[in-house]
């Protein structure tokens, strides 16, 4: 009987802890470390994801105080360091910048235009994507755009993320600059 | 059966500098620049899209767009255009010639926000309106204007208007310590386009031979710019440029006639039709007309005597600017119908709420309008034709608020083709 109590107490204590543990440190099914992180797709001259920007910056930067990594990718030929280095600082944009010549993160993550974003964990070979979609609302479609953003998909997505909620989501798609593989 | 052959950058080199370097070039209007052919490869995807979705070249004026064999012939070399292929250069069209006789400037200081706001009427676009100098040392007799601004990105349309200082002045005064001031750029029953507006494409616009906008001596020129932020910050510096009409040319100053809806009412959903009708006392001249409409506005169109002679079909708040009519001329007694297609609903890509909601409108010199630059055709009818630039605006305020009517299936229409 006094066995029972123990093993009791201990499940009570070891699920006490596994929910003070923070949502984006959560083992994964498959038991190595699956962090949350986000992903933009980014073109220094797509207007679309320029005009995007400010909020990038501000969700980049809600981001890292969760402790969320955010890469922001330039998956274009021909881009250097510096090029996106200059463009992410010039821009306000918070996260790693990452270039991607070869589309590696481009079909990896199935990305097709920019700004599209990602929330996932995994690596690029085995990304488990939790949120695919826009950033928010601003335009509607190529041309179609809105005085201001008033849906705000991406930031629910992580904020979703952030509580544990890891049911994948397809947010609408995301309106932008078309990726040339 | 023999496939033609590819086309070459030689086949698609005219089309590619007639329709789109004018604005995709470094400094353009545009975002990118498109002045090498790698520039189009680079980005052929994109281009294939836009192009086979109508959105690109932005041409509104039918005669302008492209044929279907021009689209055919620009997709079919993007698609086989080789990424190996040697960088030639697509030429910019050739300028058009201007003579600049004044100069205006904007006060500087003035800097363009990354993003954008709510303003104090929600939902419309960012405006700011400023002061320009010097004033006018003569009555000036413009016959076209030049626009350059260090934001070409972030500009979307400038409407111009003189003003004697008295009401611009005291909207600068509202905010001291920045130049210009955050309201429409109306002067009294002046309002903003008087004297044109230009937008994305016609930064250098010419009014046709004959005519003029006029400016009265020691007034001012007022600017209503319509911006869109881009993302990042940018200090805003603007010149006006003018050429004015040789002293000995003939030329006729051009009157408002204000086709506005003063005040409108649309529920959640709803969809339908304003009007506003006007019988002409004189025989006029119209060369140009102005456009003022938002974004739950379909369609606008112009028709005098049941007969339409202006249309954009797919209005989008781009097109914001001032057109020219080949060759108009109105009878005493016609009737002139504006009219513009509300729709309300969210099958409206363009309406900014989602879900839709009651909306009502009002502005005192018209929250929609389409605005004809008219000349009376009989010279002694010049200072009647200002009066009733007045009376038309003063009788509308005493006008309801209007509600949409249903859409009538209308199949009079032979459009005249406006020009840029």
């Amino acid at each position: 009987m006094a066995s029972k109590w123990v093993v009791l107490v201990w499940l009570c204590l070891t699920a006490g802890c596994q929910n003070l543990k923070a949502a984006n440190q959560m083992q994964g099914r498959d038991g190595f470390d699956s962090r949350i992180r986000c992903a933009v797709f980014l073109s220094p001259d797509c207007p679309i994801a320029n005009a995007m920007a400010p909020t990038l910056g501000r969700l980049g930067e809600y981001a890292r105080q969760e402790d969320i990594e955010t890469l922001l990718i330039y998956p274009r030929k021909g881009l250097t360091n510096s090029e996106v280095d200059t463009h992410a600082q010039a821009y306000g944009l918070v996260g790693r910048v990452v270039l991607d010549p070869d589309c590696r993160w481009v079909k990896a993550l199935n990305a097709s235009v920019t700004p599209e974003a990602f929330v996932f964990t995994g690596e690029i070979k085995d990304a488990n994507v939790l949120y695919q979609g826009r950033i928010n609302d601003l335009y509607r479609s190529v041309g179609n755009r809105q005085e201001q953003a008033r849906t705000h998909d991406f930031r629910k997505a992580i904020q979703r993320s952030i509580a544990g909620n890891w049911k994948q989501v397809v947010g609408p798609p995301a309106v932008g600059c078309t990726i040339e593989r | 059966m023999i496939d033609p052959p590819p086309p070459t950058f030689d086949d698609v080199r005219d089309l590619l500098s007639q329709n789109c370097v004018a604005c995709h070039q470094q400094e353009g209007p545009a975002p990118f620049a498109l002045t090498r052919s790698t520039d189009y490869r680079r980005r052929s995807g994109f281009i294939r899209a836009l192009i086979q979705e109508d959105r690109m070249p932005p041409h509104l004026v039918t005669s302008e767009r492209w044929s279907d064999q021009d689209k055919d012939l620009v997709l079919r070399w993007l698609a086989t255009a080789s990424r190996d292929e040697e960088s030639q250069t697509v030429p910019a069209p050739k300028g058009e010639s201007f003579r600049r006789d004044r100069t205006f400037r904007i006060p500087e200081g003035f800097v363009i926000p990354s993003e954008g706001g709510e303003r104090w009427h929600r939902g419309d676009r960012d405006i700011r309106t400023f002061r320009l100098a010097p004033r006018a040392d003569e009555v000036l007799r413009v016959q076209a204007w030049r626009f350059q601004s260090s934001a070409p990105r972030e500009v979307e349309s400038v409407g111009l208007v003189h003003d004697d200082g008295t009401i611009a002045r005291y909207g600068d005064l509202q905010e001291p310590n920045t130049p210009g001031y955050e309201m429409t750029g109306d002067m009294g029953w002046r309002p903003a386009g008087m004297l044109g507006v230009l937008g994305v494409a016609n930064s250098t616009f010419r009014v046709p031979e004959g005519f003029h906008f006029e400016i009265p001596k020691d007034h001012e020129i007022d600017f209503e710019l319509r911006f869109r932020p881009s993302g990042m910050k940018k200090a805003f510096t603007a010149t006006l440029d003018a050429e004015l009409v040789n002293n000995q040319q003939p030329s006729r100053a051009l009157q408002l006639i204000p086709l506005s809806i003063r005040s409108w009412r649309a529920m959640s959903g709803e969809c339908g039709i304003l009007e506003k009708r006007w019988v002409s006392p004189m025989d006029l001249d119209i060369p140009l007309v102005s456009v003022r409409a938002g974004r739950r506005i379909k369609s606008v169109s112009l028709s005098v005597d049941g007969k339409r002679i202006f249309e954009i079909s797919d209005w989008d708040p781009h097109w914001q600017e001032t057109w020219k009519l080949p060759s108009l001329r109105i009878a005493q007694g016609t009737q002139i119908v504006a009219t513009f297609n509300v729709d309300n609903s969210e099958e409206n890509p363009r309406n900014p709420d989602t879900p839709p909601r009651d909306i009502q409108f009002g502005r005192r010199t018209g929250a929609l309008g389409v605005w004809l630059h008219a000349a009376a055709v009989n010279p002694d009818d010049l200072s009647r034709l200002q009066r009733i630039h007045h009376e038309i605006f003063e009788a509308q305020q005493a006008d309801q608020v209007n509600r949409l009517r249903e859409v009538q299936q209308n199949s009079r229409t032979s459009p005249q083709q406006p020009e840029r």
